[in-house]
Formats: C-alpha cells, sequence, structure tokens
C-alpha cells in the first residue's frame, strides 16, 4: 500500500448513511458511535451524515478519480458500480482485428486467425520455419521459454491457416498424441487417453438413456471424445428443451440461449424438474451417479506422472487455462488467442452515454468521453515539510502538516468548501484540522497563459506541487499558496498513540474530506447567441477520503529510510502494488539471454 | 524517476530536446527526436544499428521518437534485428509521444504508441508492438513478437495483460507535467 493515495466516494452507494450517529443498525457504526458522539456532524450541510472511510462497506463506494465519468445530466459522478458496459466491438489482442459479432456467436469468442498463446508461460507463439531457407515444416514456437509445438507432435506445412491445421493435426486420426483446442465453436476431438474418468464414465453409460430419449443409441463400449459428448449433449439438451417447451410459451430468446449452450433457459428447467420427480431415471442423477473414479483412468495417470516426473507436470494455471485439463505437459495444446471488447459505458440511472470509443480497434480516439476529472476538483496531497519522511511510520501524538491542494478542471473559478470532522472516524481517532476551509480556485484558462506564466517563473508547474516560500507562514484562517487554477492549504494530522497489538487498518490514518465546489456558469455554452450571458450557479459534492499513512510506534529512535516521498495524485495510476518486488535478479538476466537468441 | 541533476547536465536542442551529457548514442544522425524528449545519464541508444543503406538511396532511419518521450536512467534502446534471406538485418524502432522508459529497461520493439509506460528493469522483446494507452510494470519481461492492445495493463514473466486502463489513461500517462519539473 503505498501513501498517501485519495478516492472518492461515488454516491451511488449507501456507504454514508452506515456511518450515521445511531441511526444505522449495523454493528459497525455502533461500534464507533461512542467515539463520534462528542462529535455531532459538523458537516451536516444538507443534513448529509458523515462519510467512515473505515466502514467495511466504504471498500465498494471508493475509486480513485481516474476510474470515475460523470453523468451532466444527473450531475453526479458515476463509478463502475453505477455505469452499463454495452460491446462496441470484439476485437483479437493479438492480430488486432475487429471480429464480427456473427463470428463471435458462431465460432466462439477466439481468434481463429493465426493467433495462438504458449500453453506453458502464455507468450505469444510465433510461427517459425524449421526449413534452411525459411521453408517448411513449420513450428508454433513461443520465444520466452523455448515450448514449441513439436514438443507435442505438431509440426505445420504452411505458415497460414493454423487454426486449420491445428484442427487437422490434433484429430487423433491424425496423430496419436494429438490433442484438443476448441476454437470456438468448432469442436476439434481428444485422444481417448485424455478423456477424464468423470466425462468417459458420462458417454459410455449415457447410452443407457439416450435410447428412451430419441437419440440414436451408442455402439456398445463405444468411447467419445469430449467434442462427440458435446455434441451428444447438446442434441440431448435439445431434446429436452422441445419436449419442455411444448406445453408452454417459448422464450423468445431461447433459440438464442441454445446456441450459446450455457444451459435451457430457467423457465423451461421447471417444468423439466417437475417432470423429473416423475420420472425415476432422469439424466441429472445419472451424471452425478456417474462420476464415480475409473480405477482405470487412475492407474494410467499414475503411471504416466511416474514416467514424466514432478517436473512433467502441469501447474495449477496451466492446466486450467486447457480445455481438457491435462495433468501432464506433454498433453498441452497451444492457445487461441481470447478475443477482447471494446465498450462503450451508459449511466445506469439515466441511460445516458458516458463513454463511446471509435470502433476502430487501435484506436484510443473516443466519440464521447465525460470523465470526472474534468469535472470535479483534484485533490492532491504532500507533506508541508519536504524532508525525508516515512509515511509508514507517523510519529502518534506529533503534528503532522500536509499541503492539500485542490486544482480546479474547469473554465470557471470555483470557491471550495472543504469539510472534516475533527476526529477521524476510526477505531483510534485522530485529530484533523484544515487551516483553511474555505477558498476560491483559480479558472484553468489556457494552455498559453500556463506557458506565459511558468516562463515569467510563477509557481505553477502544471499546478501539482506548491514549492514552500520563506515568506509564507501556516496561519490558521489563510490559504497557503495559490496559482492558475490551484490553491492549496495546509491541513494538520495528530495521529493518537496506539496500545500494542492494534490491527493494522486500524492504524492507518484515514481522513474524510467533503469537498464543495460551486461556481457560475453561462447556461449552455453551445447554443450560441441566445444563451450568452446567462449565468447559472452549480454544484459538485463528493466525499472522499485521504489515506495520510500508517501510525508507527511511540518512541522510535531516528527516523527510518523513508519509503515513500512526494505526493500522490488522486488520478494516480500507481496504486497496484509492485508485483515483481523481490524476485531474483538472476531470472530476468536469463530472460535476457534469452530473448537475445 | 532521477533526481534533478545540476545545471550543464543536459544538452538542450532547438526543440527542446534535453539529452544527458552522460548517455551514449551511437549512429545518432539515423535517430530522429520529436521534440521534448529527455534522455537521461548512462542510457544507451543504438542509432547504429540498422539496414545498411541501399546504393543510390539515403540511409534509413533506426529509431524515430515522438514528443514528451522520458528515457530514464540506464535505459537501452535496440532497433530489433533478424536473418532474413541469409542475412542479419535491423529494422526501425518508432515510439510514438510521451512514452516512459524507466530505468534500468532494455527494449527492442518495433513500434511502441503513445501514452506508453515501461516500468523500472522491463526487458521488450524483438519486434513487439506495444499500441496506445498500455502500462508495463516494473520488471515485465515481454515476450519477442508480442502485441499489446491499447488500454491495457502489463505484468509478468512473460508479461500478460492483466487488467484494463480507465478511459483516463492518457491524462494518467501524459508526460508533459514530467518534462516540465526536470
Ligand atoms: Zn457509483
Ligand atoms: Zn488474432
Ligand atoms: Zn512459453
Ligand atoms: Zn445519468
Amino acid at each position: 500500500m503505498s501513501f498517501p493515495t485519495i478516492h472518492i466516494s461515488c454516491p451511488c452507494s449507501d456507504t454514508p448513511s452506515i456511518a450515521r450517529h445511531g441511526s444505522s443498525g449495523s454493528h459497525l457504526a455502533k461500534d464507533h458511535s461512542d467515539l463520534n458522539a462528542d462529535d455531532p456532524a459538523e458537516v451536516d450541510d444538507d443534513g448529509q451524515s458523515n462519510f467512515n472511510p473505515y466502514s467495511r462497506r466504504a471498500n465498494f463506494s471508493l475509486y480513485p478519480l481516474n476510474r470515475l465519468l460523470f453523468c451532466e445530466d444527473c450531475n453526479q459522478i458515476r463509478c463502475p458500480r453505477c455505469i452499463l458496459d454495452e460491446i462496441v466491438s470484439y476485437f483479437c489482442p493479438n492480430c488486432l482485428f475487429e471480429v464480427p459479432n456473427t463470428t463471435v456467436k458462431s465460432e466462439g469468442n477466439r481468434c481463429t486467425r493465426n493467433c495462438y498463446s504458449c500453453p506453458v508461460c502464455l507468450a505469444v507463439l510465433s510461427v517459425t520455419a524449421l526449413g534452411d531457407e525459411g521453408t517448411a515444416p513449420y513450428i508454433l514456437l513461443c520465444n520466452h521459454c523455448l515450448w514449441s509445438s513439436s514438443d507435442i507432435g505438431i509440426e505445420l506445412d504452411k505458415p497460414t491457416s493454423i487454426t486449420a491445421q491445428l484442427a487437422e493435426k490434433l484429430k487423433p486420426s491424425a496423430s496419436s498424441t494429438g490433442v484438443s483446442t476448441p476454437t470456438g465453436g468448432k469442436i476439434y476431438t481428444v485422444p481417448d487417453t485424455l478423456i477424464t474418468p468423470a466425462i468417459s464414465g458420462l458417454a459410455t453409460s449415457s447410452s443407457s438413456y439416450y435410447p428412451s430419449r430419441t437419440l440414436p443409441p451408442l455402439p456398445e463400449g463405444a468411447e467419445l471424445s469430449p467434442g462427440e459428448f458435446f455434441t451428444r449433449l447438446q442434441e440431448f439438451y435439445k431434446l429436452l428443451k422441445s419436449e419442455a417447451s411444448d406445453n408452454e410459451d417459448r422464450h423468445p430468446n431461447s433459440s438464442r440461449l441454445m446456441d450459446m449452450l450455457s444451459t435451457t433457459g430457467t423457465s423451461h428447467l421447471r417444468p423439466y424438474n417437475q417432470r423429473m420427480s416423475e420420472k425415476p431415471k432422469p439424466g441429472w442423477a445419472e451424471y452425478g451417479h456417474n462420476q464415480s473414479v475409473n480405477p482405470d483412468d487412475d492407474l494410467n495417470a499414475i503411471t504416466a506422472i511416474s514416467s514424466s516426473g514432478f517436473s512433467g507436470t502441469t501447474s495449477l494455471r496451466q492446466r486450467l487455462t486447457q480445455p481438457h485439463c491435462p495433468s501432464l505437459l506433454s498433453e498441452l495444446v497451444p492457445l487461441a488467442a481470447l478475443l477482447r471488447t471494446k465498450r462503450s459505458k451508459r449511466c445506469r440511472t439515466c441511460r445516458h452515454i458516458l463513454y463511446k470509443p471509435e470502433s476502430k480497434v487501435g484506436s484510443i480516439r473516443c466519440r464521447i468521453r465525460l470523465v470526472a476529472m474534468n469535472y470535479i476538483p483534484t485533490l492532491n496531497i504532500t507533506r508541508f515539510d519536504p524532508s525525508a519522511f516515512n509515511y509508514h511510520n507517523l510519529i502518534p501524538l506529533a503534528t503532522h502538516q500536509f499541503l492539500l491542494t485542490v486544482t480546479n478542471p474547469l473554465y470557471d473559478p470555483i470557491s471550495v468548501h472543504l469539510a472534516t470532522p475533527r476526529h477521524t472516524p476510526g477505531k483510534y481517532p485522530s485529530n484533523i484540522t484544515i487551516y483553511c476551509p474555505e477558498f476560491e480556485v483559480g479558472a484553468n484558462t489556457d494552455v498559453w497563459d500556463e506557458a506565459l506564466a511558468s516562463a515569467s517563473g510563477n509557481p505553477s508547474s502544471g499546478g501539482h506541487r506548491a514549492k514552500p516560500r520563506d515568506k509564507k507562514s501556516a496561519v490558521p484562517g489563510q490559504i497557503w499558496d495559490r496559482g492558475r487554477n490551484w490553491t492549496s492549504v495546509i491541513i494538520e494530522i495528530v495521529p493518537p498513540a496506539l496500545p500494542e497489538g492494534v490491527d493494522d487498518k486500524d492504524k492507518i490514518v484515514k481522513v474524510p474530506v467533503f469537498v464543495r465546489s460551486e461556481f457560475d456558469t453561462e447556461v449552455d455554452r453551445d447554443v450560441g447567441e441566445i444563451g450568452k450571458g446567462v449565468k447559472e450557479r452549480r454544484e459538485y459534492a463528493f466525499w472522499s477520503s485521504i489515506d495520510v499513512g500508517r501510525i508507527g510506534k511511540k518512541d522510535q529512535d531516528g527516523p527510518q529510510r523513508p519509503q515513500s516521498l512526494g505526493g500522490a495524485s488522486v488520478g494516480g495510476l500507481g496504486e497496484r502494488e509492485r508485483r515483481s518486488e523481490g524476485r531474483d535478479r538472476r531470472e530476468s538476466e536469463r530472460m535476457k539471454r534469452s530473448s537475445v537468441r | 524517476m532521477a533526481p534533478k541533476q545540476s545545471r550543464g547536465e543536459y544538452i538542450e536542442t532547438d526543440t527542446g530536446n534535453k539529452v544527458s551529457r552522460k548517455s551514449v548514442i551511437m549512429g545518432s544522425q539515423n535517430i530522429i527526436l520529436g521534440g521534448k524528449t529527455i534522455i537521461q545519464a548512462d542510457c544507451t541508444i543504438r542509432g547504429d544499428l540498422r539496414r545498411p543503406a541501399q546504393p543510390g538511396s539515403q540511409g534509413q532511419v533506426a529509431l524515430a521518437v515522438g514528443r514528451f518521450c522520458i528515457f530514464a536512467r540506464s535505459t537501452v534502446l535496440r532497433p530489433p534485428g533478424k536473418m532474413h534471406r541469409g542475412v542479419y538485418s535491423h529494422y526501425p524502432m518508432k515510439l510514438g509521444d510521451h512514452v516512459f522508459i524507466g530505468d534500468g529497461a532494455v527494449v527492442e520493439a518495433a513500434i511502441i504508441g503513445s501514452y506508453v509506460h515501461i516500468g523500472k528493469d522491463c526487458v521488450i522483446g524483438k519486434f513487439a508492438i506495444i499500441k496506445d494507452c498500455v502500462k508495463i510494470e516494473d520488471g515485465t519481461v515481454i515476450a519477442p513478437n508480442s502485441v499489446i492492445p491499447p488500454f491495457s495493463l502489463v505484468a509478468g514473466r512473460p508479461g500478460v495483460v492483466v487488467e484494463e486502463l480507465p478511459e483516463t489513461a492518457p491524462e494518467m500517462l501524459d508526460l508533459k507535467a514530467v518534462y516540465k519539473q526536470i
């Protein structure tokens, strides 16, 4: 976790009411009600209750500013929970070709061109010629881990139409070691040895009930590949559905549902279930019954694993990304690339479009784009004293001063009102003081003005960091500094001394700040002459939570090595924790070398 | 980001490029910088790796860089090369605007779009294509010939897309403000 971070609470969540004193039945609120009792809702301007960032439900409403959109019609920020996604187009992330909707429906959600990824490490596979002069045979080679399709005995005759060639090679008749990869709706078959016990058990026994329906009976002792089994099962479902829908209205979407073959529609399941009670041996019960393990398959698996060794087995991730869940590396097959989507976003309340991308795959441009950072003021917090400072070790009972900078994205000046409770609402409350809670922030004027201002030496370096100047002093009731479209004020925090054994989450100082910005704007700027000069007062208001840092031990000898310096912007993308930290450096060296080869 | 360096550390060009005196730029006549690009100390940029000029035609550009790009300390940019018809030849590398390359990263991509953040110690394999609005986490190794679609967050070894970036990615990955601070 990095400090300081700022999150904004989307009002679509009902979280604020949780923190209301005594009015909520939540035991969380009760826990804190005594702490809040001496602190009646200072922020209660319009009967709005204090926001509690410590509340467990707050996690569901807090988002960094960059995740938020804004609905002009509702005059409200919109978070991923209160927007609707609509698919604009499907595309392959590897070849970047758009895939038409109809193809997605018929072929499934994988690329049917030549895009495959390594079944071992998921890196992209490239078609590589084995012949001396770049001629046949070709293999699919992973340039990362050097796995190749020849490891499973597959060599291709030409460097194009890989999907069709793979399908051919993976047919059990063509190659005894071949396996399957369903790239979408096409169904390839898997050699019988790879069929999991559960499926093969069902496949053989299914002959016992298929005849009772009108499906052709299976030959005695026939083993079905999962592909064939799938087709049979599909027919079986169709049969069930046609029977079920005889005595009720057909759902208009049922045929489409059938195509997608998730299951029969719920409306059809109900009468079927009723019939299940009449029939002594329905298919579902049979399926459950036949999941018993076939001892022969177990023995085969044990022999295979003992001969390949532990290093020859697949990891959980490798197994789960494969359609047939193989347990041996030698049974892995190349994975066709999963398609991705471009989506537009709508307001869930009024259905207006908030974001609409161009359908062109490689383009990042969009037709409509209402993002919150273009509407609501941006908060930014930095340490007042810029010397080395450890956000993970705030000294208790000491006064910590921070600079809270409010940046205005609008072309009109705004007046900002900040409000906080006197103490943080956590279990161990810190004292909070904002020196100047009401102030003006200038308009976000032209870039030219900014360039001129920075040329003349004004401290408006993008409005992101105010440099403390000698003449200024931190006086309560006054702002600290201001620039073209930003103003910074001092916020003072006194963390409490914590008893031993406090939960880590209670050590974090989370400051709830209510931000209200008001401005006068011309009504309907784009209407032209008619609307000119008519001003309208508008207001944006939201709760934010500033995670200032973690309270440390009381008598810390000497400051520790600072872990994070400088400020975090609300919009920062850096909240994701570093994944590869502490990994062996040698590994990366090895990777470098192998990638050079 | 390296700390601010003393005055005179950078050579500034007419178009606002700032190139550290401690960087190693080879074949600079084959490199095009779009302007306002910062190359920090100990960077190695191999403009010399390009296909030999055909007789009668002008020499090819080895590396084209857009505006507002930042190459942090000790980064290596090397135009990719491979055997082609029996000859090992190099192919040009193209970078868009607002490309940040973190400390110690090694880049052999063919094309990098705009608004791309490459973290510390990343390795971008040969002929990789990285589209616009992509963030690559520190220490990621991107396999050769990979294609990273727009609005992707990439992590791991090998790097795979782990998340979609939000709509605001262009603002988040904009480097104008960073350029002003250096
Ligand atoms: Zn919401
Ligand atoms: Zn593809
Ligand atoms: Zn691999
Ligand atoms: Zn709305």
